[in-house]
């Protein structure tokens, strides 16, 4: 009876040690040290602001690094995309015997998930360049000459709601990790489709019908305002697009 | 007896050379890999339509971005067990700017060679600036369902705009704003512009 009482607190001392252990861990020792800087570069101006922030919840929040740009961009348009992201991770064989190709599906050990994300791009003309040269007035004729209308990814969101996972048995449900991968593939498919959607059409419209009210009121006639824009505006620059490719650069 | 002794020996010398042509042969068959496969899984995602939901037209004029980055965790603690904790790291850009259509009617008059301007004050000009996209799971250890995500995403946001919508960036918007909006007035052939921004109800 003595030697259980022994074991027992052996076993009950060896617990404590481990959930002590456990909280002192990687999260905590992380959150107490330095932070870390995360893409900083030579912008127009750059603030660096870090420091340790506790909500009500008593979760510690770090705050990285950003960076503070001037802009002259006019937004005439934003766009919403809808999008669910499937994965099917299904056990596959796949290769060649004697120059024959093979694959092989195997329905056992199989788990799937469906990400709803919406992304938002929005259509901008930059003004930063736009100067008298753009401008060409004939007695109550105004001609105007935008730059290139461009496309930018303001905002991509998760519907996590909405996510639907199946996992058999033997298999572990999907990591955040991994969800998040997919959801960057996600957004990078809808940027690449982007080109098809034709939506800076769209975009030149929407300049034209903001500045034309703002002409209008200081004294123009609307059949006397001509708005063009500058050739090759047919090429559709996706901003975000580039952006992901760095970001997978970076991941790889 | 002589040739058939030749004939041995050529026989001897054709196997030899068969041989040696079919090890060459052999390793060059074995080089190629005859058989080759691969157990694994597949991390692509599937082939989807991307549905254009909406287009809304908009009269936002941006004059200050300000890309951010949080990182933002919770923890679930457990009396018996190791606590459950996760850790994101949200990126975002925060735009400033002027929403036209804030504007008064008659914002603008023109008188000669003057353009008088009342802007409408400048603003966050998006509540959802967060691109999920490029968040990071840095950390993730226990389960986590969708509200707790959900409320990590509600809380990077609040912290990026309280670090964005300060009077220093919201004046330097401002300051930005009038060098531009004067700068476009001007190439439309107006020698005095005049610019009155209303004050943001942000700032003190």
């Amino acid at each position: 009876m003595k030697r259980f009482i022994y074991f027992i607190i052996v076993i009950g001392l060896l617990w404590i040690g481990y959930l002590y252990v456990s909280r002192q861990g990687l999260v905590s020792g992380f959150i107490g040290g330095e932070p870390e800087a995360v893409g900083n570069s030579g912008g127009e101006g750059t603030a660096a602001a870090a420091g340790n922030a506790k909500d009500g919840s008593g979760a510690d929040n770090l705050l990285l690094i950003s960076r503070i740009a001037r802009q002259s961009r006019l937004y005439t348009a934003e766009y919403r995309i809808h999008k669910i992201v499937t994965h099917e991770d299904l056990l596959k064989l796949k290769g060649q015997i004697f120059g024959i190709d093979f694959e092989h599906r195997f329905n056992i050990g199989d788990r799937r998930i469906a990400i709803p994300i919406e992304v938002t791009l929005k259509a901008y003309v930059d003004f930063s360049t736009f100067s008298a040269r753009n401008v060409e007035q004939r007695g109550s004729f105004i001609h105007i000459t935008l730059p290139d209308p461009k496309i930018a990814l303001t905002a991509s969101k998760v519907d996590h709601q909405g996510i639907r996972q199946f996992t058999s048995l033997w298999r572990s449900a999907y990591t955040d990790e991994e969800m998040s991968e997919f959801t960057r593939q996600g957004v990078e498919s809808v940027l690449a489709e982007v080109p098809d959607m034709r939506l800076l059409h769209t975009a030149r419209d929407c300049a034209a019908q903001t500045l034309i009210p703002l002409l209008t009121s200081l004294g123009y006639q609307e059949d006397h305002i001509i708005i063009t824009f500058r050739e090759g505006v047919g090429t559709e620059s996706i901003e975000g697009l580039e952006k992901i490719k760095e970001i997978r650069h970076e991941v790889h | 007896m002589k040739y058939i002794k030749w004939a041995f020996w050529l026989l001897a010398l054709a196997c030899v050379a068969l041989a040696g042509y079919n090890l060459n042969s052999c390793r060059q068959y074995l080089a190629k890999k005859p058989v080759d496969m691969e157990l694994g899984f597949e991390n692509d995602i599937g082939q989807t339509p991307a549905v254009l939901q909406s287009i809304e037209r908009l009269g936002q004029w941006e004059f200050l971005s300000i890309d951010d980055e949080v990182m933002v965790d919770t923890t679930d603690s457990h009396l018996l067990s190791p606590d459950d904790h996760l850790v994101r790291i949200y990126h975002g850009t925060l735009r400033l700017g002027i929403d036209f259509s804030l504007c008064d009617r008659g914002w603008a008059t023109a008188n000669g060679d003057t353009v008088s301007l009342q802007l409408p004050p400048i603003q966050l000009l998006d509540r959802n600036f967060i691109d999920e996209a490029r968040t990071r799971s840095f950390y993730e250890y226990g389960t986590w369902d969708a509200q707790a995500k959900e409320d990590l995403y509600r809380r990077a946001r609040t912290m990026m705009i309280q670090r964005a919508m300060t009077t220093q960036n919201i004046k330097q918007a401002e300051e930005n704003a009038r060098h531009q909006v004067e700068a476009l007035f001007r190439s439309l052939g107006y020698k005095k512009v005049r610019i009155t921004i209303e004050r943001s109800s942000l700032r003190p």
